[in-house]
């Protein structure tokens, strides 16, 4: 059946034809001007969901690479502050063997000391560094350095004020990298074998364990010295034993056959003749350099062997003394100001002196570089063999502490590439996450303008064929 | 009389040319007239005349005026329209919510969501940086400004449906008048025979109108009255018209009734029925997943954020943002239960465990509270936080939690660890102490007797059924109340203390001079004490220090307890070891803490958890014990998020999210650690997992992907209106013009029409007139 086309059909289908080319056009044209396919999600609901999960990757993944920027910028400043730190102690250890040479004038161990100083004044900026307000190598504490030297017992020491907690941040869903290292496993990690002595005094580690960490000095003091028998053969103590420095009971010998006289088993000496100098104040020797103070002008000629005795008494302060038992094989020390706790036996005690008690293990490397600079200017007047014992024991810490060191450089470089890495892979799948995203919102420009171009066309034939459809009427031909 | 009939026939075909052509003048007058159906004028030949034995033709006759309707298209028509009309109506309320989401770019909340995590993950890199502080506090405050905007323009766009409903509803009542008036007049005029062409087109047009506000359903009756249903109840009847009315409900929606009738209609078609959808559906459904998207946000940040612990150390003081309320209006609000007293979340039964640290020293002290859901009232609550030492909790006037430290203290409800678990001294301290070898219950008797002595005065000690619920098993801390409230143990510096579930006796001081002594009683048995009768236990001048670190990784929450397998000194002794031993008694680790150890140096006992030992003794034979909790959950029973402590955010929905006022005013309450320390980041990295975190309520998806679907839905729900409202335009235009081909007038139908009848009227004029000049000759005749 032939359609009845009607006036108003005829209107109608021109009216609807030019507004659905119209609508056309308009959607064509807006896509070009923005550029986007999708500019509501109305426009494609399913690519609206998927634009939507490709933004939170692209969000998350921009989360991650900013802050892998700012943990590598903090790994690499802590890496920076460590190849200074080893640097550092690299010549620390340089200068120690200088310090060890027989030969060096007590001056020239002077100047080796203060350049120790500075060392160490340099190693602990090291350790303080920061980045930003972060403190690198204080764990989680903020608004502090790592270390701080503080005056206890009258030394310098270095104690670390951070926590032992690491740092993460976040560089993947579930991934954390440490950013920080705590100094207590850098410049202080502990691997804790006991107190070592540096064994001036005989004094050695009592039957109980000891607790703490870095160094103390302990002061065997020489109280007074028993004569014993000595004044039957004319002998009498120099000074009535005031400078004496030996402790416990020793053997004298005095040999009027060889010439000589020697005590506890130290070197022999010839005895002295009327008119020497130190006729008055002959020095002997115990073999662990105790001195005995004797006075040869009453001697009369005959031998003598017997047992002089000198009472001593100990502190690990030096301030606060306690009588010495030498037949204590456990004296307890306890330091009033650090805490650490030394537990000596005394029974092979044989002088006074200061003895160098470390805690092997647990001497931090600011605190090995402090005792190396006190060692080298040699307060206690330690020959070259009794400083090599204690020197030998700094340079053992400073070579673990080197050692510390360099593994937490090690730790810093491979999680800084670890980083690196990561980043590299989130920045290829952030573009890729763009390119997906970009194919489902924006337009293909070439297509849109082809579209537009389409639309015009048909919008301008509708119009055109509908301008000739109403024009056509049978009142033109009625007369 | 044959003359007459021939005249008569002329005349009628004069009158019926006439009554054609005043049709084609009606119909071209209302060729753009809308609703106008084309009318035809029906012709029929005159009834016949007999006349000289035939029956002679009488002429035409013009019968009637028809519509050209097709009642059944007509129908169809209606139908669409109303469903165009709820389309576009749809279309209009779906398109503003549409706009409101401003997605897929643009300032959405996907993209505050987003910075808000950019900002947690920004601060975890530097939790102390005051500046990414601020930035975390000011994306805080963006998300939950457009929570609350979106939530505000929904109300907006439901409050604005809901007045377009009524002026719609206002027009339906109009239509239903005008159609119920053009009833009356139909039905009048049929009466009279007459055909009432006009005043149908008028009532169709005006159903056709109506049926672009509700779906209605016309039925016809045999005056040519029309009856209009809508939503099953009749709207127009044969007599009236029964008005509509909006209904308000309580949820801030609308719906409609008809006067007269019960319920609400079901109006599912023509703009009204749109508007209701928008307004019932879409607008509503938006802000129940806005909501719900709200709350598990608020939720899960709070989880996390409230057992942190702010870069300015433990809190001192801490509101609650949510209050509690009275719900048996009894004038008490500390009587309701806890999980039933108007909280905007959910109570579980579970464990909270208070940290409390002393200021000075930085000591920690854990203590866990137990809250059931069936039986904790916020009277319990509120008690068992005082109960807390250095704590005190209270409601304010505005049934807020108020929780306070006393001056010296702070607290948090963190999982960290006890750092010094042993404060009593009950492992290797300076205090004399004898523990039981065993964890209770004890199996007391009624009348049972401790005696103790100390320095030649003998306490003893009677435990009676009035001491315990159950003196056959009785609790450590029921029996260690017992000796710590005995007056001479009191007297005499005696003291007792439960941990984890063993009993602990000790001297109040420390040293190696204090001592007591266990000289019998008829508990010894149950106590494990019985080899002990006798001997002395003395205090020591050097405790053992215990010190904790790390942070627990278990899975669960745990108690370890430790005690020593011999006596010995640590660090000296050989073969001395330490048992460490979970909840249900397995060995979890043995710590050689003999000789070789260096005392203080940390030992691993598993899942992160690390401890030292101090120099010091141990006894095996005095049952030295400690306990540490180790808490992978700190508030298993959800209580803090309930209540609102601690909370980085404050309300339950889109509505009323808001970041906490305390926190807008002071960025270093954001609990970003959990460490305690003030560079931790802690609860960042805890914040940053939310993220991909799924949540049951919303179907088991993380928050984006919700928040994705949720705009994917709107979208889909949008296109899939469009894609309908074309597919319906396409259907009605092609209804209307199969209408039209029916109904609708060509002018140049109707120019040929009149040319035609104009002939017809010349041709009758003609007859006439012959007729006439035929008559004339007959008269000449006469």
């Amino acid at each position: 059946m032939p359609v009845r086309a009607t006036t108003n059909s005829n209107f109608q289908r021109v009216l609807s034809g030019l507004r659905f080319n119209l609508s056309q056009l308009v959607l064509r044209q807006e896509q070009v001007a923005t550029g986007r396919r999708i500019l509501r999600p109305s426009d494609d609901p399913a690519g609206t969901s998927r634009v939507l999960s490709f933004n939170r990757q692209l969000a998350s993944a921009s989360r991650f690479i900013d802050a892998i920027g700012i943990g590598r910028s903090i790994l690499d400043t802590g890496a920076v502050a460590l190849e200074a730190g080893s640097g550092a102690l690299a010549e620390a250890r340089e200068t120690l063997i200088q310090g060890m040479n027989g030969t060096l004038a007590p001056e020239d161990r002077q100047a080796l000391a203060t350049e120790i100083d500075l060392i160490r004044l340099g190693l602990l900026e090291n350790a303080n560094a920061r980045s930003g307000e972060r403190t690198l190598f204080g764990g989680a504490t903020a608004g502090q350095g790592a270390y701080e030297s503080r005056s206890i017992g009258g030394r310098e020491r270095a104690i670390y004020i951070g926590s032992n907690e690491q740092q993460f941040i976040r560089i993947g869903d579930g991934v954390d990298v440490a950013i920080t290292t705590p100094g207590s496993s850098i410049f202080s990690r502990e691997a804790g074998a006991g107190a070592v002595f540096a064994g001036l005094t005989g004094a050695q580690p009592g039957s109980t364990a000891n607790e703490g960490s870095g160094y103390e000095y302990l002061t065997l003091r020489h109280d007074t010295t028993i004569a014993g028998t000595i004044g039957t053969v004319g002998l009498a103590l120099a000074g009535a034993g005031a400078n004496d420095t030996f402790l416990g009971p020793q053997t004298l010998d005095v040999d009027p056959v060889a010439g000589t006289v020697s005590f506890g088993g130290g070197p022999a000496r010839s005895i002295p003749q009327a008119g020497d100098p130190d006729l008055a104040n002959f020095v002997v020797e115990n073999p662990a350099g105790g001195e005995l103070h004797l006075d040869f002008t009453g001697y009369t000629g005959t031998s003598f062997n017997g047992t002089v005795d000198a009472t001593g008494s100990i502190s690990i302060d030096g301030t606060t003394f306690t009588a010495l038992n030498l037949a204590d094989q456990n004296i307890q020390l306890v330091h009033p100001e650090s805490g650490n706790v030394i537990h000596v036996d005394a029974t092979g005690v044989t002088r006074a002196g200061r003895e160098l008690v470390s805690f092997s293990g647990k001497v931090n490397a600011f605190d090995a570089l402090q005792g190396m600079a006190d060692d080298l200017r040699n307060v206690d007047g330690l020959d070259h063999t009794e400083l090599l014992g204690r020197l030998d024991i700094w340079l053992d810490e400073v070579d673990r502490n080197h050692e510390n060191l360099l593994v937490g450089l090690g730790g810093l470089g491979s999680r800084s590439e670890r980083l690196t890495n990561t980043e590299d892979r989130l920045q290829g799948m952030r573009t890729q996450v763009e390119i997906l995203r970009s194919q489902e919102l924006d337009i293909d420009f070439a297509e849109a303008a082809l579209e537009m171009a389409r639309a015009q066309q048909q919008l301008e034939i509708a119009q055109a064929s509908g301008v000739r459809l109403l024009q056509t009427n049978l009142m033109n031909f009625l007369r | 009389m044959a003359a007459s009939i021939g005249l008569n026939s002329g005349l009628r075909a004069l009158l019926s040319s006439r009554f054609v052509l005043d049709t084609i003048g009606h119909n071209i007058a209302n060729a753009n007239t809308p609703g106008y159906s084309r009318q035809n004028v029906d012709l029929a030949a005159g009834r016949p005349v007999f006349s000289r034995g035939s029956l002679i033709g009488s002429g035409v006759d013009a019968r009637s005026v028809r519509r050209t309707v097709d009642t059944l298209l007509q129908r169809r028509l209606i139908g669409q329209t109303s469903t165009r009309a709820r389309l576009a109506s749809r279309y209009t309320g779906l398109t503003e919510i549409e706009a409101l989401l401003r997605e897929p770019e643009g300032s959405s909340l996907g993209a505050r969501l987003d910075d808000f995590f950019a900002s947690a993950s920004g601060l975890s890199t530097n939790p102390t940086d005051g500046i990414l502080r601020t930035g975390l506090v000011n994306s805080g405050i963006q998300l939950t400004s457009q929570f609350n905007q979106l939530s505000q323009s929904l109300g907006s766009i439901r409050r604005d449906t809901n007045r377009e409903v009524a002026v719609r509803v206002n027009e339906v009542n109009e239509l239903a008048s005008a159609i119920s008036s053009l009833n009356e007049e139909i039905a009048s005029a049929k009466a009279s025979g007459l055909t009432p062409n006009d005043l149908m087109d008028r009532r169709d047009l005006s159903i056709e109108n109506l049926s672009k506000l509700v779906d209605v359903n016309t039925q016809m009756d045999a005056t040519g009255s029309v009856r209009i249903l809508v939503g099953g109840s009749t709207l127009v009847s044969t007599t009236r018209f029964h008005a509509m009315l909006v209904q308000d409900n309580t949820d801030g929606s609308v719906s409609v009734g008809i006067e007269g009738a019960a319920g609400s209609l079901g109006v599912t078609g023509g703009a009204l029925g749109g508007l209701l959808a928008v307004a019932q559906g879409s607008a509503p459904d938006l802000q129940t997943d806005l909501d719900a998207l709200a709350r598990n946000l608020i939720r899960a940040v709070n989880r996390v954020h409230s057992r942190g612990i702010p870069a300015s150390g433990p809190y001192t003081s801490l509101s609650s943002s949510n209050r509690l309320s009275d719900m048996d209006k009894d004038g008490d609000i500390r009587d309701e239960l806890l999980s039933n007293s108007g909280l905007p979340f959910d109570i579980a039964t579970g464990e909270l465990f208070v940290n409390l640290t002393e200021e000075a020293t930085g000591f920690v002290e854990k203590q866990g509270i137990a809250i059931s859901r069936t039986h904790t009232t916020v009277g319990d609550f509120l008690d068992a936080l005082s109960a807390v030492p250095h704590l005190s909790a209270d409601l304010d006037a505005l049934g807020r939690v108020q929780v306070f430290a006393d001056v010296g203290y702070g607290f948090d409800f963190s999982t960290r660890l006890d750092t010094n678990p042993d404060q009593i001294g009950s492992f290797g301290g300076g205090e004399a102490s004898l523990a039981t070898p065993t964890a209770g219950p004890f199996a007391l008797a009624d009348g049972d007797t401790l005696l103790l002595d100390v320095g030649g005065t003998p306490i003893p000690i009677t435990f009676t059924n009035a001491d315990f619920a159950d003196t056959s098993q009785a609790t450590a801390e029921e029996i260690a109340a017992v000796i710590a409230g005995d007056p001479t143990a009191q007297a005499n510096g005696i003291r007792a203390e439960a941990v984890d579930g063993r009993v602990v006796v000790q001297t109040a001081g420390a040293g190696s001079t204090l001592s007591f002594d266990l000289t019998g009683g008829t508990a010894l048995a149950a106590l494990g004490w019985s080899g002990l009768s006798g001997t002395t236990i003395a205090g020591h001048g050097t405790d053992v220090s215990v010190e904790v670190s790390g942070s627990y990784s278990g899975a669960s929450n745990d108690v370890f307890t430790f005690v020593a397998n011999q006596d010995g000194t640590i660090g000296t002794t050989p073969g001395l070891t330490v048992d460490v031993l979970d909840s249900s008694g397995r060995q979890v680790a043995t710590l050689d803490v003999g000789a070789g150890y260096s005392p203080g140096a940390p030992i691993a006992v598993g899942n992160g958890v690390s401890v030292s030992f101090g120099l010091g003794e141990l006894s095996a034979t005095h049952n030295d014990v400690f306990s540490l909790d180790v808490i992978a959950e700190s508030d298993s029973a959800d209580v803090l998020v309930a209540v609102g402590l601690g909370g980085l955010f404050t309300g339950s929905g889109a509505e009323d999210i808001d970041l906490a006022e305390g926190i807008q005013l002071d960025h270093t309450l954001i609990a970003s650690s959990t460490s305690g320390s003030a560079g931790d980041n802690g609860a960042l990295l805890g914040l940053l997992d939310i993220e991909r975190l799924t949540h049951t309520d919303l179907g088991s998806t993380t928050l984006g992907e919700f928040y994705g679907d949720v705009v994917g839905g709107v979208g889909f729900d949008l296109a899939t209106t469009v894609d309908s409202l074309d597919a319906t335009d396409t259907l009605i235009e092609s209804l209307e013009l199969r209408q039209e081909q029916v109904s609708g007038v060509n002018v140049d139908e109707e120019l040929v029409d009149l040319l035609q009848f104009e002939q017809a009227f010349e041709a009758a004029s003609r007859y006439i007139s012959v007729l006439n000049e035929l008559n004339d000759d007959l008269l000449s005749l006469l």
